[in-house]
C-alpha cells in the first residue's frame, strides 16, 4: 500500500461558500445555501444535498461527485450522467439532470454532476413495522419497485442512445456471457491477490451460464430501498446509476439489496414476470444470485480496496469490505463449486446481494 | 492465542482492548447510520482481523506455501507429457523455481510474496484444467479437481481463521 499523498482536502468535503459561488455562476442568479449535507454512506461516490435560495426562491439541488481518491466503481461519473440524461422524460422516474462539469476549483477539479432534488427519502418510515399496515407498506414498496424495474427493462435502449456509451451484448442469448466475460477480465486486472478459490468458482460458473435471456435491457445495477427515492410509499426517482449496463434485467432482481425480500421472493419474481410479460427461468435467477455475490466482491475488492491500496482512500469501510469481507465471500462462492446451479444458489439467500448486506 | 515470544501485551491483546473500549464506551454514544458510527464499526472489524492475523498469520503462510508447492508439483508431474500444457508448465516451473524463504527466519512478507506467485500459477492451472478437462487433460483432470478441492477446504479454513471475530460484525 502506497503512502497517500497529502491533500489539502483529504475527505473531499465541499464548503458551502465555495458551492454557493459555483452554483451562482452556473445558474446566473445569486445562490444562498441554507444547508449542505453529505448523504450516508456514499460508498462509491459522494452525494451532497443542497437546500438553497436561488434568486430568493427555495430550491433543492444535489451535487454528485467523485471522492478525491476516485470512484469505487468501474464507471465514470460521465457514464452516470449520461444515464440520467437519457432516462429523464421516460417512464422511469429520475431526478432532473441539470449539468455535468469537470475542472472546477471548488471541487478540486473532480468530475461532478448536479441534479434537481426530488422530494422524498431513501429510507421509508414504517417499512419494518410488524403490523398489518407495515405488511401492506412492504407489499406496496415491492410492487412499486418491481414496476419501475420492469419499466426500465422495457425501455428501447437503442432509441434512447444507450448504445452510444455502454457496450451492448451481441444478442440477448449472449447477454449473461457478455457480462461474465467483462467482469472476469476486469477482476483479473484489479483483485488485490490471486484468490484461487474465486478463480475456480468462476471457471465452474462459466460452465453454467444461461442463454434464455428474453431481451437486452438497461440494467440498473445496485438498486432498491437505500438507493432510490421514495415518497409516501411510491418510488419517485431512481438514483445512483454507477453500475448501469446493458444486459439481462434478471441481474437487477438479484441486486435489490433485500427490497424484493420484503415479501416472499417468489411473489416478487411473479410480479416482475407479470409486469414485463417475460418469464424468469430458475436458472437465470440462480445464475444472477451467484453472479451478483461475485460482482459485489469484484467491486469492493477490485475498486474500493484498490482505491485504498493505490489512491489514498483511507476509509476503514473500504479496508473492512475489501480485505476482510472479501475472504468471507470467497469462501461462500467456493462452497458452490461442483454443485448444480440451482442447488448452489440455495446456499445464497436472495438477500445479501448489496455492498451493505455483504457486511452483515 | 498469542505467540509466547511476543512482546507483552501482544498486538492481539492490544487490538482486543481497543475494540472492547470502543464497543463499550463509544459506539453506544453514536447515532446509528451515521458517518462516525459506520467508520467505527468497520474499524472494529479491522481490529478483529488484526487480532486474528497477529496471532496466526505466520504459521498459516507457511502451511499455505507448503500446500501450494505440493499441489503444483504433483500437477506438474501429471501434465508433464501433455503438449497443450507447455506454457502452463513453464509458468508452474517459474513459480516453483523461486527461491524458497528460510522458514525459520523469513519475514511474513517474504512468505506471502512467494505464496502469491504460487497462487498465480495455481490460478493458471485451474483455468487450464477447466478448459482441457474433457480432452487433453481428461486422464488426470479428476485428480487435479481433487487437489483443487483439498486446497479449497484448507484455504477456506485459513480464511475463516484470519477473519477471527470479524465474522458477523456490521461494517456500515
Amino acid at each position: 500500500m502506497d503512502d497517500a499523498p497529502l491533500r489539502t482536502n483529504p475527505t473531499g468535503r465541499i464548503a458551502a461558500p465555495d458551492a454557493a459561488r459555483y452554483l451562482s455562476g452556473k445558474l446566473g442568479r445569486p445562490v444562498e445555501i441554507e444547508s449542505l449535507k453529505q448523504t450516508y454512506p456514499g460508498f462509491s461516490r459522494q452525494t451532497w444535498l443542497v437546500q438553497a435560495r436561488v434568486g430568493g426562491e427555495p430550491q433543492g439541488l444535489v451535487i454528485r461527485l467523485d471522492p478525491p481518491w476516485g470512484a469505487s466503481v468501474p464507471t465514470s461519473l460521465k457514464h452516470e450522467w449520461s444515464v440520467y440524461q437519457r432516462l429523464w422524460g421516460t417512464a422511469v422516474p429520475v431526478a432532473e439532470p441539470l449539468w455535468y462539469d469537470e475542472g472546477q476549483d471548488f471541487a478540486e477539479g473532480r468530475a461532478l454532476m448536479v441534479r434537481r432534488m426530488v422530494e422524498g427519502g431513501s429510507t421509508i418510515p414504517g417499512l419494518t413495522e410488524p403490523t398489518a399496515a407495515g405488511a401492506a407498506l412492504r407489499r406496496q414498496v415491492v410492487e412499486e419497485h418491481v414496476g419501475k424495474l420492469a419499466a426500465l427493462h422495457g425501455l428501447d435502449w437503442k432509441a434512447l442512445g444507450f448504445g452510444g456509451f455502454i457496450a451492448a451484448p451481441p444478442s440477448a442469448a449472449e447477454a449473461l456471457r457478455f457480462e461474465y466475460d467483462w467482469w472476469v477480465r476486469d477482476w483479473a486486472d484489479r483483485r488485490s491477490e490471486p484468490f484461487p478459490l474465486v478463480t475456480e468458482f468462476l471457471c465452474w460458473l462459466g460452465e453454467h451460464i444461461p442463454s434464455d435471456t428474453p431481451r437486452v435491457s438497461i440494467v440498473k445495477g445496485n438498486n432498491g430501498v437505500g438507493e432510490e427515492i421514495f415518497r409516501d410509499g411510491r418510488l419517485v426517482a431512481m438514483s445512483d446509476f454507477e453500475l448501469a449496463s446493458l444486459g439481462d434485467g434478471v441481474l437487477d432482481l438479484a441486486f435489490s439489496q433485500g427490497t424484493l425480500d420484503l415479501i416472499p421472493y417468489a411473489d416478487a419474481v411473479r410480479l416482475y414476470e407479470q409486469a414485463t410479460g417475460t418469464t424468469v427461468s430458475p436458472e437465470r435467477l440462480a445464475f444472477a444470485t451467484l453472479w451478483i455475490r461475485f460482482k459485489s466482491l469484484a467491486n469492493v475488492n477490485g475498486y474500493a480496496f484498490y482505491g485504498l491500496r493505490n489512491h489514498g482512500d483511507f476509509r476503514t469501510t473500504c479496508a473492512a469490505l475489501g480485505l476482510v469481507m472479501s475472504k468471507g465471500v470467497q469462501n461462500t462462492l467456493a462452497a458452490c463449486i461442483g454443485k448444480d446451479l440451482l442447488s448452489a444458489s440455495q446456499l445464497l439467500a436472495p438477500r445479501g446481494s448489496s455492498y451493505a448486506s455483504l457486511a452483515r | 492465542m498469542s505467540r509466547s515470544n511476543d512482546v507483552q501485551p501482544s498486538v492481539a491483546e492490544l487490538a482486543r482492548v481497543i475494540a472492547r473500549t470502543l464497543e463499550t464506551y463509544v459506539i453506544p454514544e453514536l447515532p446509528r447510520s451515521s458517518w462516525s458510527s459506520g467508520y467505527l464499526h468497520s474499524a472494529l472489524v479491522l481490529l478483529a482481523h488484526i487480532e486474528a492475523r497477529s496471532a496466526g498469520e505466520r504459521p498459516m503462510l507457511v502451511e499455505e506455501g507448503a500446500q501450494l508447492t505440493a499441489l503444483l508439483s504433483e500437477a506438474r508431474g501429471l501434465a508433464a507429457a501433455t503438449p497443450e500444457a507447455r506454457e502452463l508448465l513453464a509458468e508452474i516451473d517459474a513459480a516453483l523455481g523461486l527461491p524458497a524463504p528460510a522458514l525459520a527466519t523469513a519475514e511474513a512478507a517474504e512468505l506471502d510474496a512467494r505464496n502469491t506467485a504460487l497462487a498465480r500459477a495455481l490460478n493458471s492451472l485451474i483455468v487450464w484444467t477447466y478448459a482441457h478437462k474433457a480432452a487433453a487433460a481428461s486422464a488426470y483432470a479428476p485428480r487435479l479437481l481433487e487437489l483443487f478441492a483439498g486446497y479449497r477446504t484448507a484455504a477456506a479454513a485459513r480464511g475463516v481463521a484470519l477473519l477471527g471475530d470479524a465474522v458477523g460484525k456490521p461494517i456500515f
